[in-house]
């Protein structure tokens, strides 16, 4: 009986299924996985493969590197599809004149508002009594030296208000004060704050937000401000809106602008013309003019913008992979989702963040067909095995999927990769349709990236497939899902009181994020929703006969993101309301979303004349 | 209020961190005081001798909060009531330790909170160093990277 080994080469990994077969059985040996070396496709693939087989070798209890006992490799012809993501921010936040303090730290000093004329501590007691100030202290002025001259001003008779302070003093400061006010403290910048101009600072209690700064009209009574003015004060108030404590200053020129980023404009060729969108105008008219122009024939952005710029070095990555002019690639799909970016406030005295508007964009590259036979001679060189490139990915992996117990035809497999979501359905009658869309698993970790403001992209990975954790006390975490664990050996003291993640029951890995365990989990699970839901149900519409998802008995999902702890939960109830019977794939009854393409060429080889 | 006092001068219905050091460091109370206080814990002292750790572990089976301070002319520890005595929870050999930080980390401790940045306290001194020390840390760089 021959050994056969059934190699698929995705996008993030390579896959082997080993198996002796007859002219009408097969008996499989061992499976194995690798991460993919290079672009899916290029001659760097065969080091990816080497290890993939060797391990596969060894897993049936051969040596590693004996890959004589394979007698035939069979490739897969795998899709000639690539995928990126990217990331625009379209909104941004600019103080001009230092007009406002709006951070949370996190002990601020005192409570209350307190409206006056900005004084240095260092002039302080050259100030009229009974002239309403607010005191600025530099961090050079200790607290103990600050309490005392304020002291001594209002035992004179000068009315201090309030105070904003560059350390971390505010309590100190206010607790040897004879008199409570509200002091925000931590205030990086302090040196620009504007002396001698009106000022109103708020504390509010422990548990609520800044009541006046965040009402539009009642920064106007305080300021004595205009129809006109308190129109420009907005968005002031909007970006106070939610902090603990918070400084306004009124200057003759100052304000605050939301700027929108000219973000470039999409282009998307369909069967009717040509269609013009804006970045701008967000993910859903995006989306709406990317659906009404289905098919897309091509998709280019506005030259000298980023878009644009995403757009070609998609295209240039798939030309020089093919060797085919860059003409002749087009742009298939796109995805767009909207997100909210957390940005540095321009101008902001203590390094503030507003929340900005975003569009994250996945786009996907069709080329006719990858160098297959290159990549196949190279291995079979490589290795000293004949090598064969099989059939379709698609009718691969839905041979391959319908190894998962309880499944028959009509089936869609839904393939939930790292660069994009593919959907294939097979009719009673064996005809198969196939679909390849943009955006997955690496969409995911660019929404998740740029919603929690993070550059390491391993740390946004480890978010996306680990659950999160609240470490309560040095003995026990309580989980995202509201049940408690307990250790019986103390956690360490970095984790005290920090959002971890679970990477496995005995290690946690604390997380230095200024988020809630809650803001993490939302972003997290919208990211996949709107990623692989969105897709599922997209892709699913286009294969289905007529359109019409409720005509598919069985959606299979495999792929690496099937692997997830909650997407395959979140697609299955999706798909419920349409009574089809979704889940994650079990491949050969063991194997679960993995191996369904290898599988299906070993399979597809069973009865052929191959030797 | 007192926010900072010897056992005894605090009354006894507050809940307080407590404490422990030598007669011959008493002038370190104040700082660490100061730490607690910024977060709104109340802590307590008292005088023993012995090293940080059992210090530490004995503040904390005194302390109400059941978290304790100890600290010795060298070392110093935080710790729990629950926790081994051998194996505090925070244990530094370094006499330089920013003692504010420890109360503060002591506070947040009672709060639940994630403790501070170990470099919290430094953030401000690097803001205020003047063009001497500065010239020396580069000095210093380029000497490390054999430019000089």
């Amino acid at each position: 009986m021959p050994t056969i080994a059934g190699i698929d080469i995705g996008n993030a990994t390579t896959e082997v299924a080993l198996a002796r077969v007859n002219e009408n059985s097969v008996e499989f040996i061992s499976s194995s996985i690798a991460y993919t070396t290079g672009i899916k496709g290029t001659l760097q693939n065969v080091a990816g493969v080497r290890r993939a087989l060797s391990l596969a070798l060894e897993k049936a209890g051969w040596s590693r590197d004996d890959f004589k006992k394979v007698d035939f490799i069979c490739l897969n012809r795998a899709a000639p599809v690539i995928g990126d993501v990217a990331m625009e921010t379209i909104t941004e936040t600019v103080i001009t004149e230092s007009t406002m303090i709006g951070h949370n730290p996190s002990t601020p000093g005192g409570v209350g508002v307190g409206v006056g004329e900005t004084v240095s501590i260092f002039d302080l007691d050259m100030t009229n009594p009974g002239h309403p100030v607010v005191v600025v202290i530099p961090g050079s002025v200790n607290f103990e030296e600050a309490a005392e001259k304020i002291n001594d001003a209002l035992s004179k008779g000068i009315d201090v208000r309030g105070a904003i302070c560059q350390s971390d003093d505010g309590v100190l400061i206010v607790n040897r004060l004879n008199k409570v006010i509200p002091i925000v403290d931590e205030v990086k910048a302090i040196d620009r704050v504007p002396l001698g101009m009106q000022c109103c600072v708020e504390v509010a209690p422990p548990g609520r937000s800044v009541e006046l700064l965040s009402n539009p009209y009642d920064i106007a009574t305080i300021f004595d401000l205009s129809a006109d003015e308190t129109r420009q004060i907005v968005p002031v108030a909007k970006a106070l809106i939610g902090n603990r404590s918070a400084v306004v200053i009124r200057t003759p020129l100052g304000e605050v602008k939301e700027r929108r980023i000219p973000a470039g404009e999409l282009y998307i060729i369909g069967p009717t013309g040509k269609r013009t969108i804006n970045i701008d105008d967000g993910a859903k008219a995006i989306m709406e003019i990317a659906e009404s122009n289905w098919p897309i024939q091509d998709i280019f952005g506005q030259p000298g913008t980023n878009v644009g710029g995403m757009m070609e070095r998609v295209r240039k990555t798939m030309s020089e992979l093919t060797g085919l002019p860059l003409g002749e690639i087009h742009i298939k799909d796109l995805l767009a989702v909207d997100t909210m970016v957390p940005q540095r406030v321009v101008g902001g005295l203590a390094e503030e963040f507003a929340m900005e508007t975003g569009v994250a964009l996945a786009v996907m590259v069709e080329a006719q067909e990858l160098p297959m036979q290159k990549l196949a001679s190279a291995i079979e060189s490589d290795i000293g095995v004949k090598v064969e490139i099989g059939g379709v990915e698609a009718e691969m992996a839905i041979s391959g999927a319908l190894t998962t117990p309880g499944t028959s035809t009509p089936l869609a497999v839904l393939d939930l990769g790292a660069g994009s979501t593919d959907a294939s359905l097979m009719r009673p009658n064996g005809q198969v349709e196939l679909i390849h869309l943009a955006g997955a698993g690496n969409m995911i970790d660019t929404i998740i990236a740029s919603e929690l403001g993070i550059d390491d992209m391993e740390l946004v990975e480890n978010i996306k497939v680990h659950p999160l954790c609240k470490v309560e006390s040095v003995f026990h975490v309580r989980l995202e899902d509201g049940t408690v664990r307990f250790f019986d050996k103390p956690l360490a003291p970095e984790l005290f009181g920090r959002v971890a993640l679970m990477v496995n029951d005995n290690f946690l890995s604390p997380l230095l994020l200024d988020f809630s365990i809650e803001r993490i989990r939302n972003v997290r699970r919208k990211a996949k929703r709107e990623v692989f839901v969105t897709n599922a149900l997209r892709a699913l519409k286009r294969v289905a006969p007529a359109q019409n998802i409720r005509l598919i008995d069985f959606v299979v999902l495999v792929g690496g993101s099937a692997l997830d702890f909650e997407i395959p939960n979140m697609i299955t109830e999706e798909l419920a309301k349409y009574s089809v019977v979704a889940g994650r794939g079990n491949i050969r009854g063991s194997l679960g979303p993995r191996n369904a393409v290898a599988t299906g060429l070993v399979l597809s080889s069973v009865g052929r004349k191959i030797l | 209020m007192t926010w900072c006092g010897k056992v005894g001068e605090i009354s006894e219905e507050r809940p307080t961190i407590l404490l422990l050091l030598p007669d011959p460091l008493k002038d370190k109370v104040h700082e660490v005081g100061i730490g607690a206080e910024e977060e709104g814990v109340p802590i307590a002292w008292d005088i023993l001798d012995s090293d940080a750790k059992t210090l530490a572990w004995e503040a904390a089976n005194r302390s109400r909060l059941r978290v304790g301070i100890g600290i010795s002319p060298n070392e110093c520890a935080l710790t729990l009531a629950n926790l081994d005595p051998e194996e505090p929870l925070i244990f530094m050999e370094d006499s330089s330790v920013p003692l504010r930080w420890l109360g503060q980390a002591a506070a947040r401790l009672v709060k639940g909170l994630p403790l501070p940045p170990t470099n919290g306290e430094r953030v401000l001194v690097e803001d205020d160093l003047d063009e001497g020390k500065i010239a020396e840390v580069v000095t210093r760089i380029l000497q490390q990277m054999g430019l000089t």
